[in-house]
């Protein structure tokens, strides 16, 4: 037998055992010249499908710069109440409200869409990093939302929590990257290692965005679109039975009401830098929780016993941590009436809501922290 | 389970290697249960009424070939157990509330029970599948199957178990109960087919889905704003939908199945007819062949057959859910199909045939399918009026630059679906014509999935979306 021949044969062997290695029922008869060319370009092309993208990094880049305007408005203010929270707030206070209600100087530092993470930023480089940081700081929250540190702080949120660091944040960086590998399955880690692209998401919505607006407009108009359809999609215009809060995004939320362990989650989560902060700024917290959209007849819907033993042990922990828990979620004042769309409250309900917030809470939150009617305006 | 999800991938490909590695007899059996597990690995429940279907068709099939004097009997027997099942899961309520309504609205006070289940994902699949079979039984098309291990992989056969297409037995039952091969071109075949369907779900879909459900979430969207959340939800269902069939499809065909496609196009209708011959194929030839062709089809007096085609619409709408919208955008395809009929009767063919007709017909047909949409996606029949009758010139004008901002991000995302629109349509029997060779072909298959692969990892949604048609 010629070297060439071998060499031929050779070839056909190898070529039978990758398709018995891949397909190990595929018919012998089947691998004539052409089917064998077939496979090995089969197997060519799916190795660089799944090759090709794995070659390729992305260097993230700053997409938002620190909103310094927010920290200079803050100090130019100089409250003494500050109340942080997502679109939840938003919907229930605002600073004209408050100003009419309370004694003593009050802000709101709503951002909607964020999360236990955003708010951590906002604490400790808007209100902490104050010369003269507020007295009391009020943070509302939902359910589990505490020790969910990566839920809307990463992905799209990204760009918001970049509005909130003035530099680097290596706890916060920390932090999200942990809690994000804890929710990964090995499976879905392995092809993060692997596609490493995929970081550049943000980056290539932002740029998508910017083509949509160049279709459209020109580049001066730019940020006046993007108010516009902001104002569009606000709170206020949607449906009132239409629950925005129902939505996919808000799953992580639901599913801790599954499996919610706060001894298990909160090492992992910002309450304890935050705490820490606050007492070494002489902040007192307020952890306010708030109360979801009840049923039609305001019947009272109890907390899952998962839920009630997280919220148990979530106010455990602040007692002895010198923060104060509210929990608002057996109020049954707080009716059916006062609610817009999902768990937001009607913007026409907005002060009504306020007014009763006050009354009911003022007090407490007031003897915990030290502040008071007669504190100076 | 759902595809796009990784514990769809990982079952895949655990289910993949079993399959290959195991002797071709043992195939099928293998299959069933893995197939069971795809379908009941979020509520194992839903197997329940799944196996009742599987076993009762299998028998009443198997009766056929025995007793055949007993035909009717038997077919009575499937159609009331299948139609039945889907009358408890999916239309107990909505009949319930609407009785309810009624009652009320005649101060009888009748209690009437709420079924609280959830609905069975793709029992309308499923029960139309199994009632096909039987028909085909029961009229000689097909014999009847002796095996209930084939006969429940051509029922569970997971990639189409839960949004079809819905499949003949003559075309899945015969491929059961014969040996599969796989050859290369079905593996790049199915290659094309998942990256192609995962980046239509992922990457196109699930993105305008965002458009569509802020807008449709909006107490009083003006014009501009509506029809723009309604060209998003035209997309949306339209990506999704298709994307869940080339999935199906591009996976049966790693197990050596060839499934039948569902869609050809149906944006470039150029007639309501045309539309239901591109659109969910799989269901509307079920419906044709076995409730209109059954009914007379269009053999009888024109009276009958425009009373065949109300029926026939009126059931397809109700098939997609239990809400009076369905059943007003099933009517509202009766109504088009009605009127195109009538039309095409008095205008003269001069006037049809004439150069850049069909084109304009196409746009028009476009338009109206949007208008379908609308009905189709508004769950509430009172806000249905409020936006058909609102006018373009009342709106703001911030609205305008707002829709037109939004149409643009819907425009680049639906922009593959137009390229492959123009490939497929245009492009594809050119281009397959002059190449020297097949292995080009492969190349430039393998350059258009790596690119689809390498922007869906980059763009897939964060904010995932079941397939729309789960509900149904």
């Amino acid at each position: 037998m010629g070297a060439g021949n071998m060499q031929t044969e050779w070839r056909r062997l190898a070529a039978h055992a990758i398709v018995r290695a891949i397909m190990p029922s595929a018919k012998p008869a089947a691998a004539t010249i052409s089917c064998r060319l077939g496979w090995w370009v089969a197997a060519a092309m799916v190795t660089s499908i799944l090759a090709f993208p794995a070659l390729l990094r992305f260097r993230p880049e700053r997409q938002a710069p620190f909103d310094q305007n927010l920290l200079h408005r803050l100090a130019g203010r100089g409250p003494q109440c500050v109340l942080i929270g997502d679109s939840m707030l938003e919907s229930r206070f605002d600073d004209a409200v408050l100003e009419a209600i309370a004694p003593y100087r009050c802000a709101v530092v709503a951002q909607h869409g964020s999360g236990s993470g955003i708010w951590y930023l906002i604490f400790k480089n808007l209100l902490a990093a104050q010369e003269r940081p507020p007295r009391s700081v009020i943070i509302l929250f939902r359910d589990a939302q505490l020790t969910l540190p990566a839920w809307r702080s990463t992905g799209r949120y990204r760009g918001t929590a970049q509005k909130y660091m003035p530099g680097e944040e290596p706890l916060f960086e920390k932090i999200i990257t942990q809690a994000v590998e804890r929710q990964k399955s090995p499976f879905e880690r392995l092809l993060h290692t692997v596609y490493p692209i995929q970081e550049a998401r943000e980056a290539a919505e932002e740029k998508i965005d910017k083509w949509a607006l160049a279709l459209v407009a020109r580049r001066r108009d730019y940020e006046r679109i993007r108010t516009e359809t902001n104002r569009l999609f606000k709170v206020a215009n949607l449906r009132h039975d239409q629950s925005v809060d129902e939505s996919k995004e808000d799953e992580p939320l639901r599913a801790a009401d599954k499996d919610a362990n706060f001894d298990a989650d909160v090492r992992g989560s910002f309450l304890p830098p935050m705490l820490e902060i606050a007492k070494s700024r002489g902040i007192h917290l307020t952890f306010f929780r708030i109360k979801p959209r009840p049923p039609a007849d305001n019947a009272m819907v109890a907390d899952s016993p998962l839920q009630a033993a997280y919220q148990s042990a979530l106010q455990t922990y602040l007692k002895d941590h010198g923060a104060l828990y509210l929990d608002e979620t057996k109020d049954p004042s707080v009716t059916l009436a006062y609610y817009g769309s999902g768990d937001h409250v009607a913007p026409a309900m907005a002060r009504a809501y306020a007014e009763q917030f006050w009354k009911t809470y003022a007090g407490r939150i007031e003897e915990a922290s030290g502040l008071n009617g007669g504190t100076a305006r | 389970m759902i595809f796009h999800s990784l514990t769809y991938i990982e079952f895949l490909l655990c289910t993949l290697a079993g399959y290959w590695l195991l002797p071709e007899r043992w195939r099928n059996l293998f299959l069933v249960p893995a197939s069971l597990i795809f379908y009941g690995w979020a509520q194992p429940w839903f197997l329940l009424p799944f196996v009742a279907t599987t076993v009762i068709d299998y028998t009443v099939a198997r009766g056929l070939a025995a007793t055949p004097g007993r035909r009717r009997w038997l077919v009575t027997v499937s159609v009331i157990s299948n139609l039945g099942l889907l009358g408890i899961f999916k239309y107990f309520n909505f009949f319930a509330d609407n009785l309810r309504a009624l009652f009320e609205a005649l101060h009888w006070h009748v209690p009437l029970p709420v079924l609280h289940v959830v609905l069975p994902a793709g029992i309308s699949f499923y029960t139309f599948q199994s009632l096909g079979y039987v028909i085909d039984v029961s009229r000689g098309h097909v014999p009847a199957c002796r095996s209930l291990r084939d006969y429940a992989l051509f029922v569970s056969f997971f990639p189409q178990l839960v949004a079809g297409p819905i499949q003949r037995a003559g075309h899945l039952l015969t491929q059961v109960q014969h040996s599969r091969t796989v050859t290369p071109a079905n593996l790049e075949n199915a290659v094309v087919l998942l990256a192609w369907g995962f980046f239509k779900k992922l990457v196109i879909a699930d993105r305008v889905a965002v458009t569509a459900d802020k807008i449709f979430a909006l107490q009083s969207p003006s014009f501009p704003i509506l029809w723009t959340g309604v060209l998003a939800f035209c997309i949306q269902i339209y990506a999704d939908f298709s994307a869940y069939t080339d999935i199906a499809r591009g996976t049966a065909r790693l197990f050596g199945f060839d499934l039948t496609p569902n869609f050809n196009h149906p944006y470039l209708a150029d007639s309501p007819s045309d539309f239901w011959r591109r659109w969910h194929i799989s269901l509307s030839t079920w419906i044709r062949d076995y409730l209109f062709i059954p009914l007379g089809g269009s053999r009888g007096s024109e009276a009958r057959t425009l009373r065949n085609l109300v029926i026939v619409f009126f059931l397809t709408g109700l098939w997609h859910g239990a809400s009076w919208n369905f059943v007003l955008w099933g009517l509202y395809y009766a109504v088009l199909t009605i009127i195109y009929r009538l039309a095409g009767h008095i205008s003269p063919p001069r006037l049809t045939n004439l150069p850049g007709m069909r084109p304009l017909r196409i746009v028009l047909m476009f338009v109206l399918t949007n208008i379908g949409w609308l009905i189709f996606r508004e769950r509430r029949v009172g806000q249905l009026w409020h936006d058909l009758a609102l006018r373009p010139a009342v709106a703001p004008a911030a609205d305008w630059v707002v829709a037109s901002y939004l149409g643009a991000i819907i425009l680049i995302f639906s922009a593959p679906l137009v390229l492959h629109a123009i490939w497929d349509v245009l492009l594809r029997e050119r281009f397959a014509r002059r190449l020297p060779s097949p292995q080009w072909g492969w190349c430039g298959a393998t350059g258009v999935c790596t690119i689809l692969f390498t922007i869906l990892l980059i763009l897939y949604s964060e904010t995932v979306q079941d397939f729309i048609y789960f509900q149904f």
